[in-house]
């Protein structure tokens, strides 16, 4: 009897003390800007796209080595001289920066060692609407002290939303982003949103469940799509191409109806989405008219 | 008539000669007690003269043919093996376990032709299993087992039976039963070579004795002849006196030396 | 419980019953008279479409692999007379998994189509041929040399994993691994098929081979039994077979174990009675699980096939390893 009251004792001790030196993330409203900071690190790539958006090389301590693909897709050079990290927190701590732009999952450790050597870190989420990218624009603005910046990218994709929704296709188009019944964007997505403001249906939107589900090819027979899209991770421009490795009927139903997007532009929460969704509007015009044959 | 011969049969392992340079000639009728210590090379010297083993030295002969020159179902219709501790490995009947003792000519599906039921039923009678042919083989006791793999072997009735301590690990009863059977399949014209532990039995029932020791012959002859006091102290190191060697009334006792009194 | 004579009666119409379900049963509901109503349609119709590209490619392939798996395993158990061996055991699986990875990998599988199970029936005959001379000269020898060659083959899936280009080939390949007849078409039943067929004819030698080795190896030996053919054989069907199984599916484990002990009570323990039965409780089996994995409701992601046979293998692993148990000495 003794030996258990000593146990639970120690276990209840060692548990108190765990969430005593547990780690509470900072409040970003907390922080007060007082000056911009003047060595800012990035450890996330959606991040690194922001930064080297609103702020000037010089402000930059480093970025991640993932961005470099992206950044010659959209804004080529403007990586050129800047250091690299690799989400390590060696690099936290050699670099030195004032502030880490992190992603939600960034490690109790290099929170701890950042608030050590007094550099905030944050957790910036990822977009799942256009409003999402306004308000993560917004907010990474203000942290880097650049919200001007920040507010002219916003209102820059303000405009070409506006402009795309002036002029609608008279018919919309169904589509679903598909890779061999692999996970489907859905509903609240930035995919779906995507797809919605370039004028086309998201036919994974119907579906009841998640926001990512499998879609089979069954289904795909049964709803016929008019095109497919699919995200590229190798950043160019969308274009027409055949996915090879795919079942016979939808390679020939869909020769010549398919589309391919930059996935980076659909997973972080960047004002370039917008372009995204101009891009897809355009590629639409270009399908054959009618319906996917089997 | 049918014999096999060993000549200058000599197996290396590891540098070691494990059976050294061993020549003998045993014919049909006859029942040859292969003894000898542990370690004196006797399961290798039975693998080699059954042909499963092939000498680094030497050869073997069955029938005045060289054993590698049989085809491997013709060698295992003229000659029937059984290791030391067969064992069933799924519980089939005990039937079918000795019908596979016809591997070469079995039908792999169906049933078994009725001439070769007969036959299992006639190895089955020979050993006195056929209470037990339904029975499966992984229940029977160990005098059981050791029966129904005598059966698996004279079912396909091959001319020599080459059995490597096929008492071993028996009862008295079953022991004394199954080297009886033994002597008689011999009487009755088989070959049989059985290596054998306990020498009161050897010496009652073989009628050849083939002695080994350190992987060499050293002697091959009639029991009542080649069993001796003298030879069983040289081979064993340790005092032995036999008496009325070759008869059914043998008795081999081992005389411990002063130094355990 | 059932009879011994009624039994390939009860195999027959589980058959006949998954088939009918396998053409019949999908992510889509159709109704049933719309959809075999199609066959007789003169134009394609949409149900005509996922009946002959989708089910009935699949159907078939189900039916080849699971034979293949249980065929495989009957016919190890045999060899190693242990009734807890499964085709996995050679390292065949392991490697036809790597080469089918490898496409997926170096992106090969993005530019031809059947890269995939091309790749994957090349790793897994290099598997077995390393098991093979790894593995001479003996039955014990030739199970640690398949454990070690299956070593081998994980330590390359881990390494690809570890160096995946990027996450959405990392997960491509995470989930590929997982096993699935989903979207598998004619191409690949035709690409799969003959190897499979070739390894069936390599199992069927060993059959007589396999009864005489319930004596145990010395005994069969001397009843004209060639251990070293009866393994050389044993492999190379396992490995043409169950390779190109796996080359085409992905890892679909415990059907191999399974199917011999669900017709051990009816036919008896003679290996060679346990052969072709055990094919056809595979393909049963696996037919049913595919089915299952297509209607089980999950919520949107697909439950993949080599998921659900783990899930339903596993238990009855534990029970066999318990009553193995209870029965030994």
């Amino acid at each position: 009897m003794n030996a258990l009251k000593y146990l639970t004792a120690a276990a209840f001790a060692c548990f108190s003390l765990a969430a005593c030196t547990g780690d509470d993330k900072p409040d970003t409203r907390k922080i007060a800007v007082w000056s911009k900071p003047q060595r800012i690190m990035s450890t996330n790539m959606c991040n690194d796209l922001l930064l080297l958006m609103l702020v000037p090389k010089e402000r930059i301590a480093s970025v991640t080595y993932l961005a470099h693909d992206a950044v010659e897709a959209l804004m080529p050079g403007a990586d050129a001289g800047i250091p690299i990290n690799h989400g390590t927190v060696e690099e936290v701590v050699r670099q030195k920066p004032d502030l880490i732009l992190a992603s939600p999952w960034s490690t109790p450790v290099m929170r701890r060692l950042a608030r050590e050597i007094g550099a905030p870190v944050v957790e910036i989420d990822s977009a799942n609407s256009f409003d999402d990218i306004r308000r993560i624009t917004r907010q990474v603005g203000y942290l880097v002290g650049e919200p001007e910046r920040a507010e002219a990218l916003i209102s820059e994709m303000d405009r070409k939303l506006a402009s795309l929704e002036h002029e609608l296709p008279d018919r919309p188009l169904e589509v679903v982003s598909w890779s061999a019944g692999n996970a489907v964007p859905g509903k609240g997505t930035l995919t779906d949103e995507i797809i919605r403001v370039a004028g086309a249906v998201n036919l994974a939107a119907k579906m009841p469940d998640d926001t990512f589900s499998s879609y089979g090819i069954e289904e795909l027979v049964m709803a016929q799509p008019q095109a497919l899209l699919r995200g590229q991770t190798d950043y160019r421009e969308p274009s027409f191409r055949n996915a090879v490795s795919e079942h016979p009927i939808v390679r020939r139903a869909f020769d010549g109806r398919r589309i391919t997007y930059p996935v980076f532009l659909h997973t972080c929460g960047l004002p370039q989405s917008v372009d995204s969704a101009v891009q897809l509007r355009a590629a639409l015009a270009e399908l054959p008219s009618g319906a996917a044959t089997w | 008539m049918s014999w096999i011969e060993a000549n200058g049969v000599t197996v290396v392992r590891s540098g070691r000669r494990i059976v050294n340079n061993v020549s003998m000639r045993a014919s049909a009728g006859q029942f040859v007690g292969l003894i000898g210590p542990n370690g004196a090379g006797k399961s290798t010297l039975m693998s080699a003269l059954a042909g499963l083993l092939l000498p680094d030295y030497g050869s073997v002969t069955i029938d005045d043919r060289a054993v590698t020159e049989y085809d491997r179902r013709e060698l295992a219709r003229v000659r029937a093996y059984l290791p030391q501790s067969p064992r069933a490995e799924w519980p089939v009947s005990v039937e079918r376990l000795v019908a596979l003792g016809l591997t070469p000519q079995l039908p792999v599906f169906g049933r078994l032709p009725a001439a070769m039921r007969e036959q299992v039923s006639a190895a089955l009678g020979i050993v006195d299993m056929l209470d037990h042919r339904d029975q499966p083989a992984t229940t029977l006791s160990g005098g059981e087992l050791a029966r129904a793999m005598l059966a698996r072997a004279l079912v396909g009735d091959p001319t020599t039976l080459l059995a490597d301590e096929p008492l071993a690990g028996l009862d008295p009863r079953h022991a004394l039963d199954s080297v009886h059977r033994l002597r008689k399949l011999a009487d009755a014209g088989k070959l049989v070579i059985a290596s054998i532990h306990d020498l009161t039995l050897a010496a009652r029932y073989t009628t050849d004795v083939a002695v080994m020791r350190e992987g060499s012959l050293v002697a091959f002859g009639p029991t009542r002849q080649t069993l001796t006091s003298a030879l069983l102290r040289d081979v064993f190191e340790v005092g032995a006196c036999v008496s009325d060697a070759g008869t059914l009334g043998a008795i081999v006792d081992f005389v411990p030396s002063p130094v355990y009194a | 419980m059932v009879s011994r004579r009624a039994w390939p009666w009860l195999a027959g119409l589980l058959l006949f019953v998954g088939v009918l379900l396998s053409l019949g049963l999908g992510r889509v509901w159709l109704e049933p008279t719309v959809l075999f109503g199609s066959i007789l349609e003169p134009e394609p119709t949409l149900a005509w479409l996922i009946l002959s590209e989708l089910r009935i490619p699949r159907t078939i392939l189900g039916i080849l692999v699971g034979a293949s798996l249980g065929l495989s395993g009957a016919a190890l158990q045999g060899l190693l007379r242990n009734p807890l061996a499964e085709p996995g055991l050679l390292g065949v699986s392991s490697g036809a998994a790597l080469g089918a990875v490898i496409a997926i990998y170096f992106g090969l599988s993005a530019s031809f189509a059947l890269a995939t199970p091309v790749l994957g029936i090349t790793g897994a005959i290099v598997a077995a041929i390393l098991t093979l001379s790894i593995g001479r000269g003996g039955t014990l020898t030739m199970i640690l040399a398949g454990v070690a060659v299956s070593g081998l083959m994980g330590a390359g899936l881990s390494l690809a994993l570890n160096f995946a280009p990027n996450p959405a080939a990392a997960y491509e390949i995470t989930i590929w691994l997982l096993g699935t007849l989903e979207s598998r078409d004619w191409h690949q039943l035709y690409l799969a098929a003959p190897f499979m067929l070739l390894g069936w004819a390599c199992l069927i030698l060993t059959i007589r081979d396999l009864n005489a080795l319930t004596l145990g190896e010395a005994q069969a030996e001397s009843l004209g039994v060639n251990p070293a053919r009866t393994r050389l054989f044993a492999l190379a069907g396992t490995a043409l077979s169950v390779g190109a199984a796996t080359a085409v599916t992905g890892a679909v484990g415990f059907v191999g174990l399974i199917a011999p002990h669900l017709v051990r009570p009816f036919v008896g323990h003679e290996p060679a009675r346990v052969l072709f039965p055990s094919a056809l409780f595979g393909a049963i089996l696996l037919l049913f699980a595919d089915v299952a994995t297509r209607t089980i409701p999950t919520g949107g992601q697909e439950l993949r096939l080599g998921v659900l046979t783990a899930i339903i293998g596993t238990p009855f692993f534990f029970w066999l390893v318990v009553k193995l148990r209870r029965m030994s000495p």
